[in-house]
């Protein structure tokens, strides 16, 4: 499914990819090298934004310059630490809540136990963390405002963190805590408080990535960003959409005050119990912009075959499964200075008006 | 369909070649014909899965060292002399003091609690290469005894299989919780251990 053709020197490119349950984005920035924000697996297991790039040729240990995990959840981190262990040039930047003494404490507190075949729920973490520590790779541990990545010659680009605030990781430590039942497995909470947004400032474009971040009290989540951070910065002319496109991560002043009219915007679907994007969603987003497209459809792929007689005491028992896997996509753009963008749609991506089509 | 003890014997003490289920099934068309195709499929693409497997790897001695893998080096022995196991298909085991055998089993992870059912992860023990699937299960199936166990985080088992009684067998649906889940501690210092060593480089 991946396409092979690099792009060329002068071209912006990003490349949003997702399987219905994962979300990886890899930004090209003309006459520099790579990014990759989150990281997730593809049908061959190997990460996906790795596969993507070996397939156009990239030199990943050479022409990867930053590595952003936006927060601890399974479908933003699953194989980072082969990510990261392919790019050993790459500054790895993190949430920046790990590092505090709260959250140590709370993870001593908790304990994290073995789950069988599901694990600790911290062995991804421990495996970044490892491969770090062995290439010593430069470290940025994200708040509001802080610079991921700047151009060497004076600010040609800025990659920069766009939160969490104090006030998210205080939402954060006290979900945290209110979760913490031990002698189970430890999974990350629901919550998307230490989610790690960012832009791109190139010379003439914005960049907006709002990975999972939602709304929630003064002080916190899109309205921290829109009224405290974003400030004067101007218009953004790409947004991947916060949130696999749900309502709790919509916030009308970003749409009116820090992104351009019809801009172009992408999401990845969520294909669990409560799907996102509803079609409520997608009405919403289209409502502000028709070039929206999403990386992969929320629903599963196939289903399983398994013997009638397991079928028959599913059916009897009401108990309902639904397939982990859907069809893996990529939303690809490309553009040079100046010009449009052009968008080409590869696997089960599609144009957003489309995403919840049979 | 399996409906007398003996058929079931016949099936579960067959070794499960790539095309054994299929010539069983020839064998006796009146017994199991649904179940036995679907049975066959699944057999034959595991096999073909491990024998793509091993296409691709590149250092065949050691995949011979490796007991539940089938080493082959072609399609045409897979198809035709090599075993296929599938390590969990109609084990017998004991369960709250009966004896099942086993048709599928899952490992489970709650994930969330609704009103009328749980969200779970689950992982298939049985074929073990099938991709994770969510199940909603209603809080009825899970005995009051397990219902305080039934929290986000716990690991349970569901196995669907046969329960012998008295002579007589029928179809049935198990939950267990796992009660104690070990260790952490060490994993738990080594991350926050890292986490410290590993300053933020400056701008």
């Amino acid at each position: 499914m991946m396409p092979t053709d690099p792009p060329s020197g002068d071209v912006l490119e990003i490349c949003i990819l997702s399987r219905g349950y994962g979300e990886s984005i890899i930004i090209k920035l003309p006459e520099r090298g790579w990014f990759i924000i989150d990281s997730h697996l593809d049908d061959s297991g190997s990460p996906a934004a790795l596969s993507y790039l070996n397939s156009v040729g990239c030199n990943t240990e050479e022409d990867v310059q930053a590595i952003l995990l936006t927060h601890w959840h399974d479908d933003h981190v699953a194989g980072a630490a082969k990510l990261i262990a392919a790019c050993p040039n790459a500054v790895i930047a993190l949430s920046g809540f790990l590092q505090r003494d709260e959250f140590a404490q709370f993870l001593e507190s908790r304990g994290a136990p073995e789950a069988g075949s599901f694990g600790t729920g911290i062995d991804e973490l421990e495996a970044v963390l490892e491969v770090i520590a062995k290439t010593k790779q430069p470290r940025k541990w994200c708040w509001a405002e802080k610079n991921i990545a700047v151009g060497r010659d004076g600010g040609t680009f800025r990659f920069e963190a766009l939160s969490p605030s104090e006030r998210d990781f205080e939402e954060f430590i006290t979900a945290i805590a209110q979760m913490a039942v031990k002698g189970t497995r430890l999974s990350p909470p629901p919550r998307n408080d230490s989610s790690v947004a960012s832009v791109f400032e190139l010379p003439s474009e914005l960049l907006l990535f709002g990975a999972d971040l939602e709304n929630g009290p003064k002080g916190s989540g899109w309205i921290a960003v829109h009224n405290a951070v974003w400030q004067a910065r101007g218009k953004a002319t790409f947004f991947k959409v916060a949130h696999h496109g749900s309502k709790g991560a919509d916030y009308e002043p970003v749409w009116v005050e820090m992104l351009i009219e019809s801009v172009m915007c992408a999401l990845t679907p969520w294909n669990r119990g409560r799907k996102l994007p509803k079609q409520r969603d997608v009405d919403r987003i289209l409502g502000r912009t028709k070039m929206a497209y999403a990386a992969a459809k929320p629903k599963a792929a196939k289903k399983p075959k398994r013997l009638n007689a397991v079928e028959r005491s599913l059916r009897e028992a009401n108990i309902k499964l639904t397939s982990e896997d859907s069809a893996q996509g990529l939303v690809r753009m490309r553009k040079v200075a100046g010009g449009d963008w052009k968008v080409e749609l590869f696997g089960a991506a599609c144009h957003l008006s489309d995403v919840l089509a049979a | 369909m399996l409906s007398t003890a003996s058929t079931y014997r016949e099936l579960a003490n067959a070794r499960i070649q790539g095309s054994s289920i299929s010539n069983w099934n020839r064998a006796r068309p009146d017994v199991f014909p649904s179940d036995s195709e679907v049975l066959g499929t699944i057999v034959n693409n595991a096999a073909s899965r491990l024998a793509s497997s091993e296409r691709q790897s590149s250092n065949p001695a050691k995949n011979a060292d490796t007991p539940s893998q089938v080493r082959s080096p072609s399609d045409n022995d897979v198809e035709t002399k090599k075993v296929v196991e599938i390590p969990n298909l109609f084990r017998a085991r004991k369960i709250s003091g009966q004896w099942v055998n086993t048709l599928q089993e899952w490992e489970g992870l709650v994930v969330s609690l609704s009103s009328e059912y749980f969200t779970a992860r689950l992982r298939d023990l049985t074929l073990l290469n099938q991709s994770d699937e969510f199940a909603e299960i209603p809080y009825a199936e899970i005995d009051p005894s397990d219902r305080e166990r039934l929290v986000e985080g716990a690991i349970f088992h569901m196995i669907i299989g046969y329960a012998r009684r008295s002579g007589s067998q029928r179809r049935e649906t198990f939950f267990y919780f796992r009660r104690y889940l070990p260790g952490g501690t060490r994993r738990v210092q080594k991350v926050i251990s890292l986490l410290r060593e590993l300053q933020d480089d400056a701008d």
